[in-house]
């Protein structure tokens, strides 16, 4: 089955880059040069393309950036940003930057940085100076763990009610089909925000992030749900099925020790299937404002600050974090074609 | 036939119903009322409550909950959506002006979305593996993987950068209140493509995939051979014989796809200024204005309704066996 996995192009490409944009994201108290929500005096300020030539034609072997310096517009009331020529911050691995305690490690080393009073802005700045290339790290966890979240929910959720709906039939599967219907008919956003109005505004911020993965699980689960009870459907009538039951099992035994682990597979695909578009509804809730709050970030509240179209216009940087949606989903949706590719010609 | 229609109406009926029912549970399970919004704008401390209670009686939100309820149903049976604490107008006067430019874009994007869609199916279908192929598929993915409201602000970055003066919303500052005149319509049209390509974009990333695999699977059964045995031109093959059948899971699509299109249009109006439903909706969901919330989510439903029973309609029409079933 991998061997099959290997033939589908677009599934190995989309599984390498989401690898790698794993890895960054996992732990972006390392990955990343600043901390979530640390502030500069550089506002607004554009990305910062490391450099290994300079002004004089000289090449350095370490790469460096250029210092900022503030240029205030009186006309316009801005303050620009050039590039001073006279100053230079080396790059380096592994430096002492602000300190982290992620899980059980409390340690001050991250992967990169500049040397002390530099700044580096891969990404450039937002509108109180804070890094974006940090932050996109950091919302980066929290909407793949809100999606990921989502879909261990609506799968769960889906699986059983499928299952029911689809081994037992008559009329619970008439009923139940029915409030399928109902979930389905309800388009997911609009949905999604009414249940997400119903949040606390207080809640904590770990809390809210599985307050909303549930929430966009209840707009998903209907879409499982049908699936599982199509394949059960098919399941349902397999010589191994009627074997079990002419022995006597318990229906609880068969459903979850001869049926449930013919689903695997599917279920391995629907997940691949639903983390991206759990990713891009979670974006979309708190591009609105009823996903994620401040102080944690998310992909779709980063655009959320971009939103009004002078900051589209004159900061456009601001807009990455759209891009890393995007080449995210789409390497998600990769895997899971090449996974269901493999899977449905193995079954 | 009328046998399978009428079924499919009566379920119709018996989803409207038990939508209502989880609409109007959805709005009131937030925690306290419109008054609590009130009370909380107004800031004052203290002595509000048999203000408050005042308050709750004038609006009919002090009785029991599923009397609430069954007056808000009788109401719009008769048409009447409730009234708009937070505009202080009818619900319906709130949403009429909002509801026309709602259809008036979700037909346009949904026909634009399948048309283009199922051209671009056909022609990547029967030249596959083309670059043509290859670039609308890319295309499509791309389309289907980003947020639609991401789509919105990269167009109208690159139509600031480009100097023009169209930046979303429907008219231009000149227009917006002037009298129909033909040069108003042009002006309309300069500023409706962006939410119709915006809106339509995943769709049609959509139908196009499933277009494309749908006719390479007719393609290769052997009635299609048959037809090519028998002389037939290629045209007629596919136009009369392949596509015909090919329809089928499409005409199903349609009534997945209807849902996605109104989420697209709530994304995509707050980014672009657009006097659609979607941003009034917000504001009455954060101040719970429920009955506001409550009619546009039923709207939302009943267009879905209507819709899906549409394509129920059409596929029956054009695939008999669906009627004997």
């Amino acid at each position: 089955m991998w061997r099959k996995f290997k033939r589908h192009k677009a599934g190995l490409v989309g599984l390498v880059s989401f690898i790698i944009i794993l890895l960054f994201i996992i732990f972006p108290e390392f990955t990343a040069p600043y901390s979530e929500n640390e502030t500069t005096s550089y506002i607004y300020a554009p990305p910062q393309f490391p450099r290994f030539i300079d002004e004089n034609g000289k090449v350095h072997f370490r790469p460096f950036i250029y210092k900022y310096k503030p240029i205030f517009d009186i006309t316009t009331g801005k303050t620009q940003w050039l590039v001073d020529t006279s100053e230079k911050y080396y790059l380096s691995l592994f430096v002492k930057g602000s300190p982290y305690n992620f899980l059980f490690i409390k340690s001050d080393i991250h992967l990169f940085g500049v040397d002390k009073g530099g700044y580096i802005f891969l990404l450039g700045t937002d509108g109180i100076g804070r890094d974006l290339f940090t932050r996109l790290l950091y919302g980066g966890r929290t909407s793949l763990l809100v999606a990921f979240l989502t879909a261990l929910v609506s799968l769960g959720l889906g699986t059983i009610v499928g299952l029911l709906s689809g081994y037992f039939g008559g009329l619970l599967d008439i009923i139940l089909q029915r409030i399928l219907e109902l979930f389905l008919i309800i388009p997911d956003i609009p949905l999604g925000l009414a249940l997400a109005a119903f949040l606390p505004p207080d809640l904590a911020p770990e809390i809210l992030m599985f307050g909303v993965a549930i929430v966009i699980s209840i707009t998903r689960w209907a879409n499982v749900a049908r699936q599982i009870r199509g394949k059960v459907l098919a399941i349902r009538t397999a010589d191994f099925v009627m074997a079990a039951i002419a022995t006597g099992a318990s229906t609880f035994r068969i459903l979850f020790k001869h049926v449930l682990p013919q689903l695997y597979p599917h279920l391995i695909v629907l997940a691949t299937l639903t983390i991206p578009q759990a990713i891009l509804a979670e974006s979309a809730l708190s591009f609105l404002g009823f996903g994620i709050r401040p102080p944690k970030t998310s992909w779709g509240l980063l655009l959320k600050e971009a939103q009004n179209l002078r900051v589209i216009a004159l900061y456009p940087w601001l807009l990455i974090p759209g891009i890393a949606i995007s080449i995210t989903v789409l390497a998600l949706n990769f895997i899971g074609d090449g996974l269901r590719d493999a899977i449905e010609l193995h079954s | 036939m009328s046998q399978y229609l009428v079924q499919r109406f009566v379920w119709m009926i018996i989803t409207f119903f038990l939508a209502t029912l989880l609409i109007f549970t959805i709005i009131q399970l937030s925690p306290g009322d419109f008054v609590t919004y009130i009370v909380s704008q107004t800031d004052t401390t203290g002595g509000l409550s048999s203000a408050a209670t005042k308050l709750r009686e004038y609006y009919g939100l002090d009785k029991p909950i599923y009397q609430q309820y069954f007056q808000w149903l009788y109401k719009i049976l008769r048409g009447d959506f409730g009234y708009s604490f937070l505009y202080r107008k009818p619900v319906i006067e709130v949403m009429r002006s909002e509801i026309l430019w709602t259809l008036v874009i979700t037909i346009l994007s949904f026909t634009f979305a399948w048309v283009v869609g199922s051209v671009i199916g056909i022609y990547s279908a029967l030249h596959k593996y083309s670059v043509g192929d290859y670039i609308f598929t890319a295309l499509g993915f791309l389309g289907l993987s980003s947020p639609s409201f991401f789509i919105a602000m990269v167009i109208i970055y690159i139509l600031i950068s480009a100097g023009t003066g169209i930046s979303g919303g429907l008219f231009s500052e000149k227009f917006v209140a002037a009298p129909w005149s033909w040069a108003k319509f042009i002006d309309l049209l300069k500023h409706l493509w962006i939410p119709i390509v915006v809106i339509s974009i995943s769709n049609m990333a959509e139908v196009i995939r499933i277009m494309r695999g749908s006719l390479l699977e007719v393609l290769n059964q052997p009635y299609i051979q048959a037809a090519r045995a028998k002389g037939l031109s290629e045209r007629v093959v596919v136009m009369r014989h392949a596509l015909r059948n090919a329809v089928n899971p499409l005409i199903s699509l349609i009534g997945m796809s209807a849902p996605k299109l109104i989420a697209g249009i709530v994304q995509t109006a707050v980014v672009l200024n657009l006097p659609v439903v979607g941003p009034t909706y917000l504001v009455a969901l954060m101040s719970q204005d429920v009955y506001l919330a409550g009619a546009y989510l039923l709207l939302t439903v009943i267009l879905l309704l209507v819709g899906n029973f549409i394509a129920d309609l059409a596929l029956a029409w054009i695939d008999p066996r669906i009627r004997y079933d």
